[in-house]
């Protein structure tokens, strides 16, 4: 915890603000003086929060039985924030991190991710916005398991049809490098540790240099000292290239590495620290 | 190789059994179909060449509107010798023709013994004759020659009906062109099976020199024709088509399978049902497979929505997969045809014993014929059915709602 708490200590964290329902207008904003202006805002204009949510409801199913997962979500947050998304199981940490990263819609409300309203888009924009802006790791890294470290890193670079196959070998060495990876470019997933494949993983996710990278329960599998290891490198990595990351977990000991914390309850947001 | 190739590959051997049952299942297919195929073409040839050895040459040539009229004015369409020897002079000038035999064809009563018995007489040269009877098997006797040019041959039907023998004498009755009776004399000289049981027990095989003073006219009435390769009949007919149009002759042609009716209506059905067979095991195959690459598809629907979630495209997944369906099938195709062609080879080495075809009197070795077209036409059903195997797996696979789907996972 005392690395944790130094490597938050040499950042300065950026207040956020957070309301848990649309009457008391729920929004998470930067302090900036020039972001102070949303402050109150319940309608979103163009700044430059990266993501903006507004009165998001999530629910399953229809009545009788429907299940309401997210409950006026408002929210705004900053470009190169490190947040943690925290609460108990069925808190909603998924459903939010799914809306947000455009591979879930929401029941009602509006989701803009750089001042793009996710909800006009249809699904070829939506991937096209995944694939160019959003990166993410998931509980279990995920990795395909016939590819090796770089392949898996490469692959969805070769959508990318502006980039040359050199300039994704470039990537694929320079993210490796920087995720402590650059010796096993040609092992394949199951010949390495939980940790090595969340750090592939990661790896993946930065490769396409996103604008965020979403990370449900990165550290969930792994033992604390791993799970500790894999957010500094992410501490580390959001530091260098100023690359907004969210992460969930239900592990309070994992959320004093973020600039803040969005503490969900029952699909709400309960609490926000910063 | 393309990483995304790679990736498609390597998909296919994740699970080796299962892909194995997969190839299996369409190898056998492809095979099926190409021995299938094989095997009802090797009958076909047989019909074919029946038709041509036994009966009609390649090509037959007579005086212009025999084909629509010789019925009603047989004299009509008689041709002079010097017109025939014309004509022979002309297509004997081909390299492609192997032979060329005038013929005469005319029906009359055989008297034996005090029996009438009708026949259908055939004029022939009887030096040529041997080679345009090559799928003429000879039942009893010798074959005609030009040594012996009263010694005729009768179909096994035919001599069956006279009670013939070899060395029978014969009284042939015919009506000349004047309309008077006419007889000669002639020796039965052997007796043949030309496999269609009409022609075996009508026709009467008559020497030329033996016709002519029977029908007391020395006209003939066609000219057959054998070409050295039966691939080549059209390219012979075009070549003869226009010599005889820059020399005005006034002549027209038939082809072998103008002429072989029997043979057009036994491919016309068994072609029909050669169609119904490949729809069969094209149906087999898709099924046989359909369940082991759904399998395939659905146990990594996780992946799939992972992937959908990193921004490929549903078009891009749909690609990745039938990418994968395309290299098994083609691998399956492959070893499919493999199989087909050393199995075909292997099994005409030694002859499949066939009883006697429909119409037809004798049975016959037969083989299974490597076909190119049918082995590309198996590749591209094998392949095509692996493809439609995976459609609906796929559709459902790219369906799935990402989030969903990976909460499930």
């Amino acid at each position: 915890m005392r690395k944790l708490n130094s490597v938050r200590d040499r950042r300065c964290s950026p207040k956020l603000i957070c309301h848990a329902d649309k009457s008391a207008v729920p929004t998470l904003v930067h302090s900036s003086p020039t972001l102070s202006r949303h402050d109150s805002v319940v309608g979103l204009q163009r700044d430059d929060s990266i993501i903006r949510l507004e009165d998001v409801y999530r629910t399953f199913g229809t009545d009788p039985g429907a299940c309401t997962a997210l409950r006026a979500i408002t929210l705004a947050i900053p470009r190169g924030n490190l947040l943690a998304l925290v609460g108990p199981s069925g808190s909603g940490k998924t459903s939010l991190l799914n809306i947000i990263g455009g591979i879930d819609k929401p029941s009602r409300g509006s989701v803009r991710i750089e001042n793009q309203d996710l909800m006009t888009m249809g699904e070829a924009k939506l991937s096209d916005l995944r694939l160019r802006r959003i990166g993410f790791v998931f509980q279990d890294a995920r990795l395909i398991p016939v590819l090796t470290v770089a392949e898996n890193v490469e692959f969805p670079l070769l959508f990318r049809s502006e980039m040359s196959s050199v300039e994704r070998k470039r990537r694929v060495s320079r993210v490796l490098e920087s995720v402590g990876l650059a010796d096993k470019h040609e092992r394949r997933p199951e010949t390495l540790s939980g940790g090595e494949r969340q750090r592939v993983a990661l790896a993946r996710a930065l490769a396409g240099d996103p604008a965020f990278v979403l990370a449900d329960e990165p550290t969930a599998n792994l033992d604390q000292e791993t799970g500790v290891a894999v957010l500094e490198l992410m501490r580390s990595l959001n530091r260098e290239r100023s690359v907004t990351i969210i992460y969930s977990t239900h592990d309070p000991q994992l959320m004093a590495i973020a600039d803040g914390v969005l503490k969900l309850r029952d699909g709400r947001i309960e609490e926000n620290v910063a | 190789m393309s990483l995304f190739v790679s990736l498609a590959l390597r998909n296919i051997f994740r699970n080796r059994v299962r892909t194995y049952i997969a190839l299996l299942a369409i190898a056998a297919g492809c095979a099926a179909l190409i021995l299938n195929g094989g095997i009802v073409f090797n009958i076909f040839g047989e019909l074919r060449e029946d038709a041509i050895h036994s009966r009609h040459g390649h090509l037959q040539i007579y005086r212009r509107g025999y084909s629509e009229a010789h019925l009603e004015d047989p004299q009509r369409y008689l041709m002079e010798p010097q017109e025939a020897q014309h004509i022979l002079g002309i297509v004997r000038a081909n390299p492609r023709i192997l032979r060329a035999t005038s013929r005469r064809e005319f029906s009359g009563m055989i008297l034996k013994g005090g029996r009438y018995v009708p026949f259908l007489g055939v004029g022939v040269e009887p030096d040529q004759d041997a080679e345009f009877s090559r799928h003429t098997t000879l039942r009893a006797g010798s074959v005609m020659s030009s040594s012996n040019p009263y010694g005729v041959m009768a179909g096994i039907g035919l001599a069956r009906k006279l009670d013939g023998k070899p060395g029978d004498e014969l009284t042939l009755m015919t009506m000349t062109a004047s309309g008077a009776l006419n007889a000669v004399h002639v020796r039965l000289q052997g007796i043949f099976e030309g496999g269609l049981k009409e022609y075996d027990d009508w026709t009467l095989k008559v020497p030329l020199g033996a016709a002519e003073p029977l029908l007391m006219d020395n006209r003939i009435e066609q000219i057959v024709l054998l070409v050295r390769h039966t691939d080549d009949v059209p390219v012979v007919r075009a070549e003869l088509e226009s010599v005889f149009q820059r020399e005005s002759s006034n002549v027209e042609m038939r082809s072998w399978d103008q002429l072989a009716l029997f043979h057009n209506q036994v491919v016309g059905l068994f072609g029909r049902e050669l169609s119904i067979i490949r729809l069969i095991i094209g149906t087999i195959v898709l099924l046989g497979i359909g369940n082991v690459i759904g399998m395939s598809i659905v146990e990594r629907t996780v992946e799939l929505a992972t992937l959908r979630a990193l921004g490929l495209r549903a078009r891009a997944i749909v690609a990745l997969l039938m990418m994968e369906s395309l290299l098994t099938g083609l691998i399956g195709a492959a070893i499919g045809s493999a199989l087909g062609i050393t199995v075909a080879r292997a099994v005409s080495a030694i002859g499949i014993p066939y009883p006697s075809p429909p119409g037809s009197t004798r049975p016959f070795l037969g083989g299974v014929d490597v076909i190119p077209n049918i082995v590309a036409v198996a590749f591209l059903i094998s392949v095509l059915a692996t493809l439609a195997a995976a459609v609906f797996p796929i559709r459902k696979a790219i369906r799935s709602p990402i989030a969903s789907t990976l909460r499930r996972g």
